[in-house]
């Protein structure tokens, strides 16, 4: 799975750095629940496109130190991303996984 | 051949307990997770057993064989300023900081993460992993947190934790410990390390952010220090036990030590006559400017200690050392306060 990092470091294991916003690692799912059970500020890639960075965005704001020169918007779009990833902490915490929850059939 | 190992490859993991003394487990087997990590630039757990020397004359100067007394075992650890990087997520030490506040970190999601002061006393499992693994690996279970100082001001933020813990247990002893130094565990081995630790944030540059003092920012702060003292131990007198009984706490004494440029500025003239006539004053300490990247330690009517004159400098200093918080009324607990943002 793809996922986007929204933090300003993390170390995973050995081999993973990620230390710049909207910086994107490949994580199975075993790693991803612990990275993100371990505090690492993931969400899914399809939901960090939903919410609208732009890759402007992401190439202007990679550092977390420029995010206080960033315009509104994008700390809109941060906050919302930001907001996505604490779901998927809280869906983890509660022993779920991270696959999407299927739609409920009427 | 034996191996060594370099103090330079060891890591921190840290659990809450739900359970003082108990080690967070499934079914006996260790939870233990790489998600548990927590970077430090120093950790000691020690265990200590006295001899109990029988005192009666022998006719001899010499000691005869005692019996092993009581387990006491303590803590410490120091480690950066580092929050999460991300706002409103934990730091990786958030274990740490619930147990000397007493309570649970609140999270703001996306906005901060607020520690308050409460009256329980939190218990954590602190896990010291080597490299190889075949040398000592330990932890330290029903560890309660009783000091924490946070460096204001420095290049490096840092903050050291210390306290008791209930017993030691390590992969040396592990086969043959006691019930209650097994703390729960019942695998046939000792846990080995996560093969993937996760480590978050990085400290501010602990130079940066504001100091307010009494309302006004002053930008010729140098440096502090932030003591959070709170009497928790674990009796070391029960009866037929070996070990420490369940945490007992006393007061709880937050103060702050600080060194500012003196000045014939008003404001601080105005700051002195307050430590003189015992007016309290709310302090703000932050550290760092970054979102996700800044500490804001909030200390609310603090009694001025009197201010000292230090001339070993070029230019004169002022100090106040040990400045106390107090709560706004009786159970507010609205001493002190720290908030990762």
């Amino acid at each position: 799975m793809t996922f986007r990092f929204l933090g300003s470091e993390s170390l995973v294991g050995d081999s993973i750095r990620l230390n710049r916003f909207g910086q994107s690692v490949e994580l199975t799912e075993p790693q991803a629940a612990n990275a993100i059970l371990g505090g690492c500020a993931l969400v899914d890639d399809e939901t960090f496109c939903q919410i609208g960075f732009a890759r402007e965005d992401v190439e202007r704001y990679a550092s977390s130190g420029s995010h206080g020169r960033a315009p509104a918007e994008f700390i809109v779009k941060k906050r919302s991303a930001l907001l996505a990833a604490q779901a998927l902490r809280e869906r983890l915490e509660r022993g779920e996984t991270l696959a999407a929850e299927e739609p409920k059939e009427e | 051949m034996a191996n060594f190992t370099n103090t330079r490859i060891q890591r921190l993991y840290v659990q809450p307990e739900a359970t003082w003394g108990i080690i967070p487990n499934v079914a006996g087997v260790a939870s233990l997770a790489g998600s548990n990590c927590c970077r430090m630039s120093s950790l000691a757990i020690n265990q200590t057993q006295q001899e109990i020397v029988r005192s009666d004359k022998t006719g001899s100067l010499g000691f005869t064989m005692g019996v092993l007394g009581r387990r006491q075992a303590t803590w410490s650890t120091k480690m950066s300023l580092a929050p999460n990087g991300a706002a409103g997520v934990k730091p990786d030490m958030d274990p740490f900081l619930a147990a000397i506040m007493g309570k649970l970190g609140v999270v703001n999601v996306g906005v901060s993460v607020v520690y308050g002061l409460d009256d329980n006393s939190p218990s954590n499992t602190i896990w010291d992993f080597n490299t190889p693994a075949t040398v000592t690996e330990r932890c330290a279970m029903g560890a309660i947190c009783s000091k924490a100082v946070f460096d204001i001001g420095v290049d490096e933020p840092v903050v050291e934790f210390s306290g008791q813990a209930l017993a030691i247990l390590d992969t040396d002893i592990y086969a043959t410990a006691d019930s209650i130094s097994k703390g729960g565990l019942t695998a046939a081995a000792f846990p080995t390390e996560p093969v993937t630790p996760v480590t978050n944030g990085v400290a501010p540059p602990g130079f940066t952010g504001q100091i307010t003092l009494d309302g006004n920012t002053y930008a010729t702060y140098r440096t502090g220090k932030i003591n959070v003292d709170v009497a928790r131990d674990l009796p070391m007198d029960g009866f037929n036990s070996y070990y420490g009984l369940a945490p007992e706490a006393g007061d709880r004494n937050v103060t702050t030590d600080w060194s500012m440029y003196d000045d014939d500025s008003t404001i601080l003239s105005t700051l002195k006559q307050k430590a003189y006539t015992g007016t309290p004053v709310t302090l703000t300490f932050q550290i760092g400017t970054v979102a996700g990247s800044t500490w804001v330690f909030l200390l609310k009517n603090v009694l001025l200690a009197k201010p000292q004159y230090d001339m070993s400098g070029k230019r004169r200093f002022v100090t106040f050392t040990g400045s106390r918080t107090h709560d706004t009324t009786i159970g507010a607990k609205d001493a002190f306060q720290i908030t990762v943002q």
